[in-house]
């Protein structure tokens, strides 16, 4: 029947360009023709000459004469559409509340994700030449183990690095320090600041990085030595009005700057930050090492490299270059310099001494947050799907009634898609405005601190309307495809099928749902634990009722003289305990690290330990304990040769008991100290880190000054040492901290971690309630005239809400079995990532199956005790 | 002296001519594929089905005839027939046409009619 086959193509061709009502004619006469043919010249020659002239009907005069009247009917139509659909809003309103909650939320909750994910991807992508610079990290091995990962570097690298290799175009250090900065003003007196993480830098920042000078020359300002540039913020703070050009500014009440220049605030994301530019040369006044040291690391150095430049050959070319220079030299302890891309650095560089390291993020998790935002997303958007399918039961008898009328597929899915986009409108404005004011709460609540500016960003736009786009295409045409289907005669008559898919995949949906929220709760729970078990965990040093005085930072004769009184006099004021001086303070990480080696025994190579200078008051100021040997005493004048040592450090040295160790001699870079005492281990930093082998030496310092004070009196102390501290440290303003709070800080990223974690499992508990409320009501209804039966034939309400509900928990259930596994795994690498943690018991994966049933029992009885209490004969008469 | 309606503008190409004639001929049986059977017989010549129809939908569009649905038959696969009925208008102009054709013809010695 090869000739059927082809007529059959022939017209379903011509169907195409044929106005519809000149079709029925056409075909006919070519059917016509095509008869007399095959009697004349037989079947084959005739289907020739019936696509002959078929093709010939493909002319203007017929082509041109289909009306393209479609656009105006669908516009008119369009308004009747409009009419219709707010109809249903209001008729059906809490549905349709439900739908549009469900839909902002999950809306508002994706683009705040998805902002932030934009905007931690963003930092350091405002240099032109972002992708040609690089940092380099500094590896330090010993005996083949890793000693340390440090992003600071020593001087010599940058210019061994130019002077070498043609592809290195520029480079630049950053030596940043700290100190108390003044400026003598004529009129408004001695403005003095503490500022920290000023570097000192080379003329050739803003050759690598775009840093932008307002006032001053790129070239020039930071050529030559004692020279700052201020960024626009510490212009106004120091200078207000005046022009800081020129001026002076000290620093520590010794070194002396001009300000030859001023450049723009360092904007938010950007891995470094800093208001102060001091120059580079100054340093040859103090250390002599500042250009040619290969030892001394403290210098952020970066280079810009040529564009395209094969960096990995280059490394090779720069490893192979060290080992030439200096591979005699560094024998034992190989280091290594690496390059790696200023893009990475925010997101996927943990190294030690990054520049703001409360910024620093984990790329990782930045990405998941990303795949939670889609999930957000998409499951508010299955949400409505399976809402608005459920409930188009309702809708059937109007779908049939159009469909008697004449209405085809294409109106009915443009009518309901006109529903979707309206809603979908409603919910994005909504969730814009929701974003828009949520957005200064949420970003003090995660930490994420966002500017506001950034959302104005014409990306913000895009990809709204890009969100919107996708969620009318896929979430508004299914139930559209769904509604139109059915078929007038049936829907009218009161029967409609379901599909047995659509069942499903609505099934699947909620149970993930809830998957989704046992882990959420699971997870807070055990996130809320360990922050309280780290927060409250014995330190093994007493830090409340502490307040800590920044000092002068500088330590001279004078000063080790005036320390002694100074601190005499602070002791006469009431209220406070005992006053010590340090270099450090718990909570503050050690970055006065060294190499020391027991004289006999232990392990050959140096250990990389952490120094504090302390005085003698430091371990009864701080509550600690001795285990073994003493503490410094004034009767022992030896004792500046001595130090105290940590458990850890007896530890590490191989030492058999801490007793052992009293007495015992090690080399520290040159010298020879003697082990006078031992102190029980404390947790310098949180308990997020491992105790660390420190070692305390006796000397004068001017960092901190920790007071214990008794409770209560804070104000009147702190005014107290006001003339105390005016008389020994006249510039220096009082910079005092309480340190608990300084010490829980390092808790303050976990806080908040666990805030939003929070957070978010409220919004997938409720976005799943949602969903469970909607198929419920659906179900329900479904099941309406079996609930009349059931009641007439003698079932208690409560029956059959036990019934209805029953079938639901089944869902429940099985979530829970999902979750458990996956939930178990995830919060165990969480946890282990913590040195101490809390073990994850039986308890909690019970206590929120538990909750997560109960909540699921009372949203679902909600609409089964409904129906149940139906009359059951409106439920009978019900179609 | 007959009078005729102004022509002006109205005037109609030849083929266009030609099939307005045979509607008017062929009355009940003046559709596209029969109108197109009768230029192919008596006139010898050969003309697509698709220059038929078209004609036929501007001299509709014009006014000089209309159609209606027509029966269906077995060879057209019961498709239904666009039977076209000249209108007044349609046969004013035939009207027209001729005249003027005699008109001219008269003018032409070799082509006098003997009896008209």
């Amino acid at each position: 029947m090869n000739q059927v086959k082809i007529q059959r193509w022939v017209f379903w061709v011509l169907k195409l360009f044929c106005p519809a009502r000149l079709y029925e004619e056409i075909e006919g006469d070519l059917l016509q023709r095509y008869d007399r043919d095959t009697k004349s010249v037989g079947k084959q020659k005739a289907t020739k000459r019936l696509i002959w002239n078929t093709i010939r009907f493909f002319r203007p005069g017929i082509v041109l004469r289909n009306t393209f009247s479609f656009p105006e009917l669908r516009l008119y139509m369009i308004k009747n559409y409009i009419k219709v659909a707010f109809r249903n809003f209001q008729r059906q309103a809490a549905f349709t509340a439900l739908n549009v909650i469900g839909l902002t939320v999950g809306m508002a909750a994706s683009l705040l994700i998805l902002q932030y994910v934009k905007y931690e991807k963003s930092f350091d992508t405002f240099h032109s030449r972002s992708e040609d610079i690089y940092r380099i990290q500094y590896n330090v091995w010993h005996n083949g183990i890793i000693n340390f990962e440090s992003a600071v570097a020593v001087p010599a690298v940058g210019p061994a690095l130019k002077n070498n290799f043609p592809d290195v175009e520029e480079f630049t250090r950053l030596y940043p320090v700290g100190g108390v900065m003044t400026y003598q003003s004529n009129k408004r007196g001695s403005i003095s600041f503490h500022e920290e993480g000023m570097p000192f830098a080379d003329p050739s920042i803003f050759k690598v990085f775009d840093f932008k000078p307002i006032k001053g020359d790129a070239k020039t300002s930071l050529k030559g030595p004692n020279k700052v540039m201020l960024s626009e913020w510490a212009a106004k703070k120091y200078f207000a009005d005046e022009d800081p050009m020129g001026k002076v500014i000290t620093r520590n009440g010794n070194e002396s700057f001009e300000v030859t220049g001023i450049f723009e605030n360092v904007p938010e994301n950007s891995h470094i930050k800093f208001d102060l530019l001091l120059s580079y040369e100054t340093l040859k006044n103090t250390y002599d090492g500042y250009e040619t040291s290969w030892g001394w690391y403290d210098f952020y150095t970066y280079v810009l490299l040529k564009p395209k430049t094969d960096v990995a050959a280059l490394q090779t070319k720069w490893n192979e270059f060290l080992k030439k220079e200096k591979g005699d030299k560094w024998k034992t302890s190989s280091q290594e310099f690496i390059l790696k891309p200023l893009l990475g650095i925010h997101l996927y560089s943990n190294l030690l001494y990054e520049a703001i390291p409360d910024e620093q993020r984990d790329g990782d998790s930045v990405y998941a947050l990303s795949i939670i935002a889609f999930f957000i997303f998409v499951i508010a958007m299955i949400n409505y799907i399976n809402l608005a399918t459920a409930r188009s039961l309702k809708r059937a008898n109007e779908v049939g009634v159009r469909k008697a009328i004449g209405a085809g597929r294409g109106q009915l899915i443009s009518q309901f898609l006109t529903e979707s986009v309206i809603l979908y409108v409603f919910a994005s404005a909504l969730a814009l405005f929701v974003v828009r004011c949520s957005w200064t709460s949420f970003s003090n609540l995660s930490g994420w601190n966002i500017p506001l500016n950034f959302i104005y960003h014409r990306d913000f736009w895009i990809l709204t309307i890009v969100l919107f786009g996708a969620c009318v295409l896929f979430s508004g045409v299914y139930p559209a495809l769904i509604l139109s289907s059915f078929k007038p005669v049936a829907v009218l008559k009161g029967r409609i099928i379901q599909s047995g898919r659509g069942q499903f995949l609505r099934k699947a949906l909620v149970t993930f749902q809830f998957a989704a929220s046992v882990f959420l709760i699971i997870g807070s729970v055990i996130v809320f634990q360990q922050l309280d078990f780290m927060k409250s965990g014995n330190l093994g040093i007493s830090i409340d009722k502490t307040i800590v005085l920044r000092g002068p930072g500088a330590v001279d004769s004078v000063y080790i003289l005036n320390l002694e009184s100074f601190k005499n006099e602070v002791l006469q004021i009431p209220g406070v305990k005992s006053i010590t001086a340090s270099t450090n303070i718990p909570g503050d990480e050690i970055y006065w690290t060294g190499g020391i080696r027991r004289f006999t025994g232990g392990p050959q190579d140096h250990i990389m330990v952490s120094h504090v200078a302390i005085d003698y008051d430091f371990v009864s100021s701080f509550g600690l304990n001795l285990i073994a040997g003493r503490n410094f005493a004034k009767e022992f004048p030896g004792d500046v040769k001595r130090v105290l040592v940590n458990e850890r450090i007896t530890e590490i040295l191989e030492f058999e008991n801490p007793q052992a160790a009293i007495g015992e001699r090690l080399w520290q870079q040159g010298d020879t100290i003697e082990i006078a005492g031992v102190l029980q281990d404390y947790h310098q930093l949180s308990f997020k880190s491992e105790v660390a082998p420190m070692v305390f030496m006796l000397r004068p310092s001017a960092v901190y000054y920790a007071l214990k004070v008794e409770s209560g009196n804070y104000k009147s102390i702190l005014k107290s040492i006001e003339t105390p501290w005016k008389s020994f440290f006249a510039e220096a303003p009082i910079d005092y901290f309480f340190l608990d709070q300084f010490y829980n800080k390092q808790y303050e990223k976990d806080d908040r971690f666990g805030k939003v974690f929070s957070l978010f499992t409220g919004l997938a508990i409720f976005i799943a309630l949602l969903g469970l409320l909607g198929l419920a009501s659906f179900v329900t209804s479904q099941r309406t005239k079996e609930i009349g039966i059931r009641k007439v034939l003698g079932s208690s309400v409560s029956g059959i809400v036990l019934l209805l509900s029953g079938n639901f928990m089944r869902y429940v259930v099985v979530a829970n079995v999902i979750a458990w596994p996956l939930t178990w795994w995830g919060m165990d690498r969480w946890l282990q990532t913590f040195p101490y943690h809390i073990s994850i018991g039986v308890h909690h994966f019970l206590l929120s199956g538990l909750a997560v049933v109960v909540i699921a029992f009372v949203s679902v009885s909600s609409q089964t005790i409904k129906a149940a209490l139906k009359q059951p004969v409106k439920a009978l008469k019900y179609e | 002296m007959t009078k005729y309606k102004d022509m002006g503008k109205e005037y109609l190409g030849e083929f266009e001519e030609l099939v307005l004639t045979l509607v008017a001929a062929l009355q009940e049986d003046a559709y596209g594929a029969a109108i197109s059977d009768e230029i192919e017989v008596k006139l010898k010549r050969d003309v697509n089905l698709s220059a038929v129809h078209v004609t036929l939908y501007r001299l509709e569009d014009k006014g000089y005839i209309k159609s209606s649905m027509g029966g269906g038959t077995k060879e057209r696969g019961g498709r239904r027939k666009r039977i076209y009925t000249i209108t007044s208008a349609g046969m004013a102009m035939l009207r027209a046409m001729k005249e003027t054709r005699l008109e001219l013809w008269k003018m032409v010695p070799q082509l006098k009619m003997s009896g008209l």
